[in-house]
């Protein structure tokens, strides 16, 4: 197993221990181990992933690459188990993602678009759009940080036009 | 709390999350700025909106009450869940509510045009499809289809739509809060019923001045893809 693991380093200095398996799941990170330019003894620095969103990273392959082996394991599985099985990813899913605030979430997301994580920014990206679904154009430029370049004449024509949408 | 991380973000992850979005809440996005309404009337974004949205094909239902016309949106039952029996509640449906322009009339298709002897399902032994094959001829088909209901619930369903799959959609001729759309499958002559809860809620019923009393007149849409073809710029 030991022989398996691989350290990562975050930008703050902090280092995590990861095994292979579950690093694979960033795209980044299985390259670099295709191409061997992974040193046992040294950690990959990762310079723009902070220790705390790394963590949550690390959390979120750790359980995938257990439900994948799972998958193999199990593959004369009955439907009714897969769907359970499925069922289960779910539930931790959006447990994991329904414990961050918006603004991990957007560190989340660009950790992950930064590893190259497809499934993770699949995620998150639904995440955040399920959180501004309802929400009027001020409160989502709030949430973005985006400021309003509009002039209140091109403002109040939008309004016309899309009046549907604001009902 | 730094803000940086919410700017810093792609225009691919912008367009990515608000791709997820349902069209209304993607027309209110426009205007959060002149770059997220040049993302959101790209025509890589519609056109990717559209083809994403095509998966998965809403039923719009819609009937009139004091002037206006009340549209709402929900998944298309599926065809192929095993599930004889489904519910969604309000929390899925999407609604607008407009002002009521003229009378609205129906057709039903099935990539061909397509007209039903009756909306009803009033003839005794079932009812008859018409198919228009040939348009320049004036040629028509016709299948016959015997009644998929007991008698006592002729009275109460029509047929309103077809499916792309090939199924009738059947709604009740009025209703008070929740109600059944019934799903017949001609081939298989068989039914499924999907439970539609809180449409005209008390609450909805309050702030849309509805009253109390029966609504009446529900009319289906189905194989509805959301787009921006009328809205592009």
């Amino acid at each position: 197993m030991s022989s398996n693991m691989i350290m990562l380093k975050s930008s703050d200095g902090a280092s995590f221990e990861i095994e292979e398996a579950a690093a694979r799941k960033s795209k980044i990170i299985a390259n670099m181990i295709e191409v061997e330019c992974v040193d046992e003894d040294k950690a990959i620095p990762l310079q723009n992933v902070t220790g705390n969103i790394l963590a949550l990273v690390i959390e979120y392959c750790n359980k995938h690459i257990v439900d994948d082996d799972d998958d193999v394991a199990t593959e004369e599985a009955s439907e009714e188990e897969e769907e359970a099985k499925k069922k289960k990813v779910d539930d931790w899913e959006a447990e994991f993602m329904n414990s961050m605030s918006l603004e991990t979430m957007f560190e989340l997301l660009l950790a992950a678009n930064y590893l190259n994580i497809k499934s993770l920014i699949d995620l998150v990206c639904q995440t955040i759009a399920n959180n501004i679904k309802d929400k009027t154009p001020e409160e989502v430029r709030k949430i973005f940080s985006i400021e309003n370049d509009f002039t209140p004449e091109e403002e109040e024509e939008i309004r016309k036009e899309n009046a549907w949408a604001f009902g | 709390m730094s803000t940086s991380s919410f700017s810093s973000l792609t225009l691919d992850l912008t367009s990515d999350i608000v791709l997820r979005l349902p069209a209304d809440s993607v027309v209110r996005c426009r205007y959060v700025s002149k770059l997220w309404s040049s993302i959101t009337t790209d025509p890589y974004f519609t056109n990717t909106f559209e083809t994403r949205s095509s998966a998965r094909p809403r039923l719009l239902m819609f009937f009139r009450k004091k002037g206006k016309l009340f549209v709402f949106s929900f998944p298309q039952h599926n065809k192929n869940s095993n599930e004889p029996h489904d519910s969604y509640s309000r929390q899925h449906v999407d609604s607008y509510h407009m002002k009521y322009p003229r009378d609205c009339h129906f057709s039903i298709s099935e990539g061909r045009l397509a007209c039903l002897d009756s909306y009803n399902f009033m003839d005794k032994d079932g009812f008859t499809l018409w198919i228009l094959e040939d348009p320049e001829q004036n040629q028509w088909s016709s299948k016959h289809f015997p009644t998929p209901f007991i008698r006592s619930l002729e009275n109460v369903y029509k047929i309103n739509g077809i499916t792309n799959a090939g199924e009738f959609i059947c709604v009740p001729s009025n209703f008070v809060k929740s109600f059944f759309i019934l799903y017949f499958d001609p081939k298989r002559n068989s039914l499924r019923e999907v439970e539609f809860k809180g449409i005209a809620d008390e609450e909805f019923r309050f702030s849309n001045g509805l009253g109390k009393g029966r609504i009446r007149g529900l009319f289906t849409f189905p194989n509805h893809v959301e787009n921006f073809m009328s809205l592009k710029y």
